[in-house]
């Protein structure tokens, strides 16, 4: 018994530290709060089954590995549910960042950071997933081009061609977006 | 004209959201853990948690159990190198079981061979051999990695009609071949048998003389002497 709890304290001092990682992966993947817990629990169940394979590699990518698995298999399973929610939430993005008139007692500014976020947040959202998650492993987490291949499961030179790809993606998309805004685009450069 | 990929960088960094878990999701993983490895360490009820303190005393005695246990443990494992087959097969059928209730059959789902195998590249430390035989009666659905024997070892799942079929492969601790042994645990056939330095345990629901069968294709059809 306690030789069990020891491995139950070793996973949890293993793998808990990643949990923000995990849960930010598995939210972006997902987009969705209630799917994502679920996908991070199920996750971490099958880590802790899979606990002892790990021998002598870095458990962050090991186990963002796993998360991923966990959305996609939750993706696969409910395909038409899932491309329900992508195009609801892009619609809702969208709508959000369309009010181009900031409220009169708003600070102009605070107005601008708002809706460059939900802009930037949207065209995340509206990347397919392998897109997305090398996005937000490679620029949200800041993670090594090797990890990422690892989580993904794919070589390391389709991890730069998607990565390439999702930033022209992006760039096209929030060029569009804001067609005529010569202002806002100057202010990206300069940030 | 348009952004650098560090600009971009940046702005995502800047404005994007890092979405941060909810409070409690860490208390209840940890609970999840637990509860998994009650059921996982005791195949009778696990013990509740002792509340009161009952003194060094009864500290001692579970040492002294537990020192007993795993130096009788020791003994046994030093003893039969190659772990008993009895408790491999209770593994197996164990896993067999997990795999059938959580849901979670396959990592990579997919019916095709090119598909499943490379999965493996980079998670497993050997290739294992991934057959389709769809052909015969039994589709490849599917793969993912499971735990026996002290290691991670790849499980393949193919489908006969209504009834899965678990595949576990590994590597052989020696280069012998052995004929497929049937034998029976819960209900559930179990086949395993080594060739081509990989040994293998197929679990099911299906009937005897069925899993037989699979067995002897597979073998049929992993059989490439050369290709090793």
């Amino acid at each position: 018994m306690s030789l069990s709890t020891d491995r139950t304290r070793q996973f949890e001092a293993a793998a808990l530290p990643h949990l923000d990682a995990a849960w930010n992966l598995a939210r972006w993947l997902l987009r969705d709060d209630q799917l994502a817990d679920d996908a991070v629990q199920e996750a971490y169940l099958r880590a802790f089954r899979f606990f002892d394979g790990l021998r002598g590699e870095s458990a962050r990518p090991w186990l963002l590995g796993i998360v991923r698995n966990a959305c996609y298999d939750w993706m696969r399973q409910n395909r038409q549910l899932a491309d329900q929610v992508e195009f609801d939430e892009l619609r809702d993005s969208e709508a959000v960042s369309a009010p181009s008139s900031p409220e009169a007692g708003d600070p102009a500014r605070q107005w601008e950071q708002r809706v460059q976020g939900e802009r930037i947040n949207a065209a995340i959202d509206a990347l397919p997933p392998v897109y997305r998650e090398v996005i937000v492993l490679r620029e949200l987490e800041e993670m090594r081009y090797e990890d990422i291949a690892r989580i993904a499961g794919v070589p390391l030179g389709t991890v730069m061609s998607r990565l390439s790809r999702a930033r022209a993606m992006l760039r096209e998309s929030l060029r569009d977006e804001r067609p005529g805004d010569a202002g806002g685009r100057t202010r990206h450069v300069n940030v | 004209m348009s952004m650098s990929d560090e600009e971009l960088g940046t702005l995502i960094r800047r404005h994007a959201a890092r979405h941060m878990p909810p409070e409690g999701l860490a208390a209840r993983i940890g609970q999840a853990v637990r509860a998994e490895e009650a059921v996982a360490a005791s195949p009778t009820p696990a013990p509740a948690p002792v509340r009161r303190n009952r003194g060094l005393w009864q500290g001692l005695a579970w040492f002294g159990t537990g020192a007993a246990t795993a130096w009788g443990l020791a003994l046994v494992l030093l003893a039969t190198p190659v772990p008993p087959s009895d408790a491999l097969a209770e593994g197996v059928t164990a896993n067999h079981v997990r795999s059938l209730m959580a849901s979670h059959l396959a990592d990579v789902a997919s019916s095709d061979h090119h598909a499943v195998k490379p999965w493996f590249a980079g998670k497993l430390d050997f290739s294992p051999p991934v057959v389709d035989l769809a052909a015969e009666g039994f589709p490849l659905a599917g793969g993912r990695l499971d735990y026996l024997d002290g290691r991670t070892v790849a499980a393949l799942v193919y489908r006969s009609g209504p009834h899965v079929i678990n595949l576990f492969v590994w590597p052989a601790a020696d280069a012998k071949a052995q004929a497929p042994v049937l034998s029976a645990r819960q209900g559930y056939q179990l086949v395993h048998w080594a060739q081509g330095g990989m040994q293998a345990w197929a679990v099911s629901d299906l009937n005897a003389a069925e899993l037989q069968n699979f067995a002897a294709l597979l073998r049929e059809r992993t059989a490439t002497p050369a290709a090793k």
